[in-house]
């Protein structure tokens, strides 16, 4: 790695891959970018030279200092190879660098589920990423590894204390904590485990889920200092005991050494971007089966350090923008000043059924030649997304992520029909191509939409009953005619009330591959019903989530994974073929 | 007597013939209800039928199965008719709930005063009740492509 005298990368063209990217950077040393936002080697663990993790009490050092400017970046509903939202987190972070800002990115740790399966890394992407991108994408400062462990203690406690006599009266039919890791794959989803006599436990049905999507995640997100974490890890609720009553990771006394697993993971890590801003990497992906946003401590942190704080929210607006919204701005009590759109000129073609793309294919031909009469029909879906975001009362910019075969009559088009649809403005950004040079007409843009009035408001009121709450996303949101609740929902419906858990907001778990709960209906769903087959408890990070039609909490590899070409470049022990 | 005041852009009174409409507003009450309100309960009766003004409303209708209870719900939108059941349903019972999502006003009008409407004004009884069969075809034609999309090849899950 080299270290920086200039701050700015050396375009390329064509562009070299995010790798040659990413491994030709020149590094600020990580004390360099602490200290150039205010923090000293006190406040900083070091990982290495460029990584450090944050202490948590820095918030109240700079707790007189106002607030900046908090941003979400969404998406519309994206093809399966994803449209940039984090190339396009990053690339507004360094363009509002370059405009002299004081910025943060708050983005979240990849899982390694998909950087080896079908998607690769999570960093960015061009001459747009967080670095040390290797790290990033792997294990960087062990959350991952952290919250893995701590969730397979738990499941490690509720086996054991079933075995050494069941003290507490757990139904050993009846658990609903499974194992975790985070890696794809898909013979984990159900096993059986204690086979093998008496020694080996108490033989029952079991499953892994990725570790991104366990309870133990959310609540790192979620978790708002050292405290609120603790308490929130005592009440996770594993199941119940044979009288229906609930039992908790505190019942198991197991909740305290979970909290000291997590004791390091609970500070976000400090990285940079290409351009030496700061990023803040904390919690983790899958906003489809979880609510998949950064953590509520690394935005605080950053909105109390810097003056404009960019986070993303995982896939389109109505999944994790509106979890973002509704969950995480609830726990955080933070309001954004503006929402930001990624939109794809290739992926509103699809919209518009020009053609499928399909991961791991080349695209057809009619999603790389100009074809105005499917992107206009495709803008719908554009369209329903800025009404999503404007629901919230936010100001909406929408950011045209260009690539190189989009034609400037595409782009004026998309431009003309956001703003049409109710945008503040439209702006085509190239920093996957010109880095934070790139997206500077982007950061303005939202520079002034934060200087816009807003009216934020929740999508619902928590005293609503849960099949209220329910129905508001999926006809709202969604676009729904209405919701069916098949015989396992209907039955937790009435349990979860008589608890005392209907006070909690929704997580819906909903493909993130249409509006609606069918991934193949694209553009604007219209004249379907939501089917929502079983709801979940995470009692813990304080959420309820709805099963929406067939989702997997353990994705499977697909035929040709990414990890065929990874491997070490033993001369000089690089990491090649990441992407 | 509700105003007009409004009502121009609900699809069903835009329909109308403006002797009619008022003929209509003139029996109805304009009504507002809190988020989480219960208009009616399933089995109710006997009941008004009801315009939907402004917010949201979700008919819920209660099935026995033999993987135990299910809900289907309907979330009404602005501009939606919904009790028709006060007129023609089986003893004019409300085969369904209605509960309101969000804060809404509604249009509501005794099924005794529009069949009284209806006799003393035979000809304008088959005009409305003509604007109701058009109302009742459109929301039949959205259930059939439901039910056609549910069909598509591969929707169905066995699992």
């Amino acid at each position: 790695m080299q270290t920086s005298d200039s701050r700015f990368p050396d375009f390329k063209d064509p562009v070299p891959s995010d790798l040659e990217i990413a491994q030709d950077a020149a590094l600020d040393p990580i004390l360099d970018v602490a200290e150039r936002v205010g923090l000293g080697p006190d406040d900083v663990d070091l990982y290495g030279k460029y990584k450090a993790k944050v202490h948590l009490d820095v918030r109240e050092r700079y707790a007189d200092r106002p607030q900046g400017r908090y941003i979400d970046v969404t998406a519309i509903t994206p093809t399966p190879l994803g449209e940039g939202k984090t190339t396009t987190v990053v690339g507004l972070s360094q363009g509002l660098g370059r405009l002299g800002k004081k910025v943060f990115t708050c983005i979240r740790q990849p899982s390694q589920g998909p950087t080896f399966g079908i998607k690769g890394g999570a960093a960015g992407g061009g001459y747009s990423q967080v670095i040390p991108m290797e790290d990033f994408n792997l294990h960087l400062t062990g959350d991952l590894h952290a919250v893995t462990a701590a969730h397979n203690l738990l499941a490690a406690a509720i086996d054991n204390h079933i075995h050494h006599g069941n003290a507490l009266g757990i139904n050993p039919f009846d658990v609903s904590w499974p194992r975790v890791l985070d890696l794809n794959d898909r013979n984990l989803r159900q096993v059986v485990i204690g086979l093998g006599g008496k020694p080996n436990g108490f033989p029952r049905e079991s499953g892994f889920d990725i570790s991104v999507a366990s309870e133990v995640m959310a609540i790192l997100a979620l978790a708002t200092d050292l405290r609120d974490l603790r308490e929130r890890l005592g009440r996770i609720v594993i199941g119940e005991t044979l009288k229906r009553q609930p039992i908790t990771a505190e019942d198991l006394k197991v909740a305290g050494a979970m909290a000291v697993l997590l004791k390091d993971a609970v500070m976000p890590t400090l990285l940079q971007t290409l351009e030496h801003t700061p990023a803040l990497v904390h919690a983790g992906p899958f906003a489809n089966i979880a609510h998949g946003n950064s953590s509520v401590i690394a935005d605080r942190i950053a909105l109390q350090l810097g003056d404009y704080v960019v986070t993303e929210s995982g896939f389109g607006s109505d999944i994790g923008m509106e979890k973002f919204m509704d969950i995480k701005c609830r726990a955080s009590g933070l309001v954004p000043d503006c929402v930001v759109i990624v939109a794809t000129i290739r992926a509103l073609k699809m919209h518009g059924g020009a053609g499928k793309v399909v991961a791991g294919r080349p695209l057809p031909e009619e999603l790389t030649s100009e074809n105005l009469e499917a992107l206009e029909t495709g803008c719908a879906n554009l369209a329903a997304h800025i009404r999503i975001a404007k629901l919230f009362g936010v100001p909406v910019v929408v950011a045209v992520n260009r690539f190189t075969l989009d034609t400037d009559k595409e782009v004026a088009l998309l431009e003309r029909l956001a703003v049409e649809a109710g945008a503040e403005t439209a702006v085509m950004t190239d920093h996957w191509a010109r880095g934070g040079e790139g997206a500077v007409n982007l950061a303005e843009a939202v520079v002034a939409a934060c200087e816009k009035p807003k009216n934020f408001k929740f999508l619902y009121d928590l005293d609503l009953p849960i099949r209220n709450k329910i129905e508001i996303i999926a006809t709202k949101v969604y676009g729904a005619e209405g919701v069916d609740f098949l015989g396992p929902a209907e039955t937790k419906l009435k349990r979860f009330t008589k608890l005392g858990y209907d006070k909690f907001p929704i997580c819906m778990a909903k493909t993130h591959l249409s509006l609606s709960h069918e991934p193949r209906w694209k553009g604007v769903p219209t004249n379907f019903r939501l089917p929502v087959r079983d709801i979940r408890a995470s009692v813990g990070a304080g959420f309820l989530y709805p099963l929406c039609g067939d989702m997997r909490t353990m994705p499977g590899l697909p035929s040709s994974p990414a990890f065929e070409n990874v491997d070490l470049d033993l001369e000089t022990g690089r990491v090649i073929g990441l992407f | 007597m509700t105003s007009i005041e409004n009502l121009e852009n609900l699809s069903f009174f835009d329909g109308l013939e403006p002797a009619d409409r008022d003929a209509l507003l003139a029996i109805s009450e304009r009504r507002t209800y809190a988020a989480g309100d219960t208009i009616f309960g399933e089995g109710d009766g006997p009941g008004s039928l009801r315009v939907l003004v402004s917010g949201l409303v979700s008919l819920r209708q209660k099935l026995k199965g033999s993987s135990g209870d299910a809900q289907m719900a309907k979330v009404s939108e602005p501009g939606s008719v919904f009790g028709i059941a006060a007129l023609v349903g089986e003893e004019h019972l409300y085969p369904h709930s209605a509960v309101t999502l969000e804060a809404t006003e509604l249009i509501e009008i005794e099924g005794e005063r529009l069949l009284a409407l209806f006799e003393a004004d035979p000809a304008a009884g088959v005009r409305i009740l003509l604007r109701f069969a058009q109302y009742m075809a459109a929301k039949l034609s959205s259930a059939r492509e439901q039910i056609r999309s549910r069909l598509r090849p591969g929707l169905i899950s066995h699992g």
